[in-house]
């Protein structure tokens, strides 16, 4: 396939792309089987991602393949006697930061949440330790300065978020954590600029209203209001997103059973015990407890229906 | 009785003498070991019981090691072994011959493989049926790109999974659950260990006879909260501090006294809702396979040979504490050992797969005779109405199809 067919097929691709993870995959092994034509394929990524008429659904679907590219790309090349040397995972890894602003626009984060699911996934590929950010991720609502809650009683938008403002830190990865934190922090202000400043719209509204519902610009915003209107979404769009969401969420829990035993061993391992029942059960609390025994009385309960004399 | 048994009448026209055989049966997922050799006599002739317990240990190695690969947790084990078990009490023990064309329908293996299909579908680990049977196959060396019956070697033992899973599902009366709402043997045996503040050393211990009991019937005789609260008063009563382990040495060893007052606080019932009869039947059970199989079993990789404080061999201290449970009160089996009460229920005979292929079959959790009255008035109503001639016999019938619930 020369680099030209294979450019074409692959936007083909991404533009139809959907988080279901066969069509995810998909994508990436026809990248990973065509590593030869990686800059050019690298490159259709990036145009499609700036490409007006892309939706945020589907750039929100390709940072998604981006996670699935990479964990890909990791293990055809860490397999014995490959020929592959982790094709993409260079590119991809330096130009992330850049990505993460192109799936996450302006000020708008409606993908933010798949974003750092993904993100956490390709630290991990890349075994990156990325728990701080983590944590602080989850604990963004502490830290709004003083400087920023007064900024937010005079109705003054968040600073547009640059990648020219970030320290370069030595990983990529980390500098694209640095900036999905500084967008958790810009949706957290805008909320609660948006309760502090707007009316609160009294009685009911129907459906449709909800669905059409265009943010009301003030002056101030007015300027934005034409790049704005782009990224508010349409009924359509909406419902295709709940159902993409659930799509990639049980894509999520399709893994979480995994139990990695040590590879040495052909038998029972104390590894097993230790960390996946040791360490996971915790103290139960009293409610739980008391659940957990209500069960029980169901159960005995169908247990005593099972003999023929009575047993308790 | 659990069970109701009619023939329906097809049609009410009157010529038609055909009738269709109907059955109801209410899941009763627990058996006494009596009614399970009842239902064995009919499914593993007497010469046959060795190789059928030869070959138990096999398929569980086999399953295990299929579980280890495909990275499943231990609960798919277990319930795997449940339903193969469970198979074995309404279906024939047969091995297949080494005949040319392999017989899927009579090979443990397929068996096993169908148990492991349904297992981890109801343990929420989905994959797929092409890698279990890919890893098993490559196990056992088999060639699954050969030709047998005009198709793939894959393709024929596919088919025949997904049929037998059609039947395991009927074995297990329909019942997902397996007859239980709580987490399995290996992780309650944790829990409950982690309630009780049993240290790190014994709850291992605990967990490890979880494992070898997995391959035994107990789980068909009683609950896993039972068998669980078992496991955790032999190992309180043996408080084996010379077991291997390599992680949490600095735990200090949590002395016997320690592990005598937790043993004697435990209210069986109280805390954990546990029939006592019960679970006295999963001591004597545990004590028993200890006693046997002590050489065969994961304990065993993990005990120094000899016992440091008797100077003995593990097995001794199992033995000494079956001498002192000897008086424990057990299941009582009284109307089991009856053989006619045996055989007048229907629930304990080889299953008929013919009947809801032919007729209906009809499986359900819980005895409310609520959901039958519509039903069986119906019935009542229409068999009277069906002597005296009444011509709406028809407009009858057609509630027990359908009945307004």
């Amino acid at each position: 396939m020369d680099s030209f067919e294979a450019t074409t097929q692959f936007s083909q691709m991404l533009r139809n792309i959907t988080p279901v993870m066969q069509n995810l995959t998909r994508a990436a092994h026809f990248a990973i089987k065509n590593h030869e034509q990686e800059d050019y394929l690298f490159h259709s990524i990036i145009e499609v991602l700036d490409d007006p008429n892309t939706e945020l659904n589907t750039k929100s679907t390709i940072f998604q393949f981006i996670e699935v590219l990479m964990h890909e790309a990791f293990q055809v090349s860490q397999q014995p006697k490959s020929h592959y040397s982790y094709p993409y995972i260079h590119t991809l890894k330096s130009s992330l930061p850049n990505i993460l602003l192109k799936v996450l626009p302006g000020a708008n984060n409606s993908s933010l949440h798949n974003v750092y699911n993904s993100l956490k996934n390709i630290s991990k590929t890349c075994k990156t330790a990325y728990e701080e950010y983590d944590n602080k991720y989850s604990s963004i609502n502490t830290l709004l300065s003083e400087a920023e809650l007064e900024n937010i009683d005079a109705n003054i938008p968040y600073p547009d978020i640059k990648i020219e403002d970030e320290i370069n830190a030595t990983d990529p990865v980390i500098t694209t954590w640095d900036l999905l934190i500084k967008k958790k922090k810009q949706s957290q202000y805008e909320r609660l600029r948006l309760l502090k400043h707007h009316k609160v719209v009294e009685g009911s509204v129907s459906e449709e209203d909800m669905f059409s519902f265009q943010p009301n610009k003030t002056t101030k915003d007015q300027a934005d209001a034409s790049s704005n209107a782009a990224l508010v979404f349409t009924k359509k769009q909406i419902l295709m997103r709940m159902e993409d969401d659930r799509e990639s969420h049980k894509r999520s829990k399709e893994n979480l059973w995994v139990v990695n035993r040590p590879k040495d061993s052909n038998s029972l391992t104390e590894d097993e015990f230790l960390v996946y029942y040791w360490n996971k059960f915790g103290n139960v609390t009293e409610e739980e407890d008391k659940s957990f025994r209500e069960s029980l009385n169901d159960l005995n309960a169908m247990v005593a229906q099972s003999y023929k004399d009575k047993q308790f | 009785m659990s069970e109701l048994r009619r023939d329906e009448k097809e049609g009410e026209n009157g010529n038609s003498q055909r009738t269709f055989p109907s059955i109801v049966q209410v899941a009763r997922p627990f058996f006494t070991s009596a009614e399970l050799k009842h239902l064995h006599s009919f499914t593993i002739p007497d010469h046959k019981k060795l190789s059928y317990n030869q070959r138990k240990h096999q398929i569980y190695h086999f399953v295990f090691n299929i579980v280890r690969v495909l990275k499943f947790p231990l609960r798919v084990l277990a319930t795997t072994m449940n339903y193969y078990q469970r198979y074995y009490l309404f279906n024939s023990f047969e091995e297949a011959s080494d005949g040319e064309e392999p017989d899927f329908e009579k090979d443990p293996y397929t068996v096993a493989l169908a148990c492991l299909f349904l297992a981890f579908k109801n343990e929420d680990c989905i994959k797929k049926l092409k890698d279990i049977q890919s890893v098993g196959n490559k196990m056992r060396e088999v060639d699954d790109k050969v030709k047998v019956h005009n198709m793939s070697y894959a393709d024929a033992q596919r088919k025949v999974i997904m049929h037998m899973e059609f039947k395991l599902l009927q074995v297990i009366k329909f019942d997902f659950k397996n007859g239980s709402n709580v987490q399995s043997v290996d992780q309650l045996v944790v829990k409950i260990g982690k309630k009780l503040g049993i240290d790190y050393k014994t709850t291992m211990f605990c967990w490890l006879i979880s494992f070898d009991i997995m391959s035994t019937p107990l789980c068909l005789v009683i609950p896993p909260h039972c068998i669980a609260l078992a496991i955790i008063i032999v190992s309180l009563n043996l408080k084996p501090k010379d077991l291997n382990t390599k992680y949490n040495k600095a735990d200090a060893p949590t002395s016997p006294e320690y592990l005598n007052s937790i043993l004697e606080k435990i209210d069986c019932y109280e805390d954990f809702r546990c029939p006592e009869t019960l679970v006295n039947e999963g001591i004597l059970y545990i004590l028993d396979y200890y006693v046997h199989q002590m050489s065969f079993s994961i304990l065993n990789e993990f005990m120094p040979a000899v016992d440091a404080e008797t100077g003995k061999e593990q097995i001794f201290k199992f033995m000494e504490l079956k001498s002192r449970f000897n008086d424990l009160k057990v299941l009582s089996q009284k109307s089991c050992n009856n053989y006619s009460i045996l055989n007048q229920d229907e629930y304990l005979k080889i299953w008929d797969y013919n009947i809801g292929s032919k007729g209906c079959s009809r499986f359900i959790l819980g005895i409310k005779r609520r959901r039958f009255n519509l039903e069986l008035d119906a019935v009542e109503k229409g068999a009277i109405e069906d002597e005296n001639g009444s011509d709406n016999a028809e407009e009858d019938s057609s509630r027990v199809v359908s009945p307004s619930t």
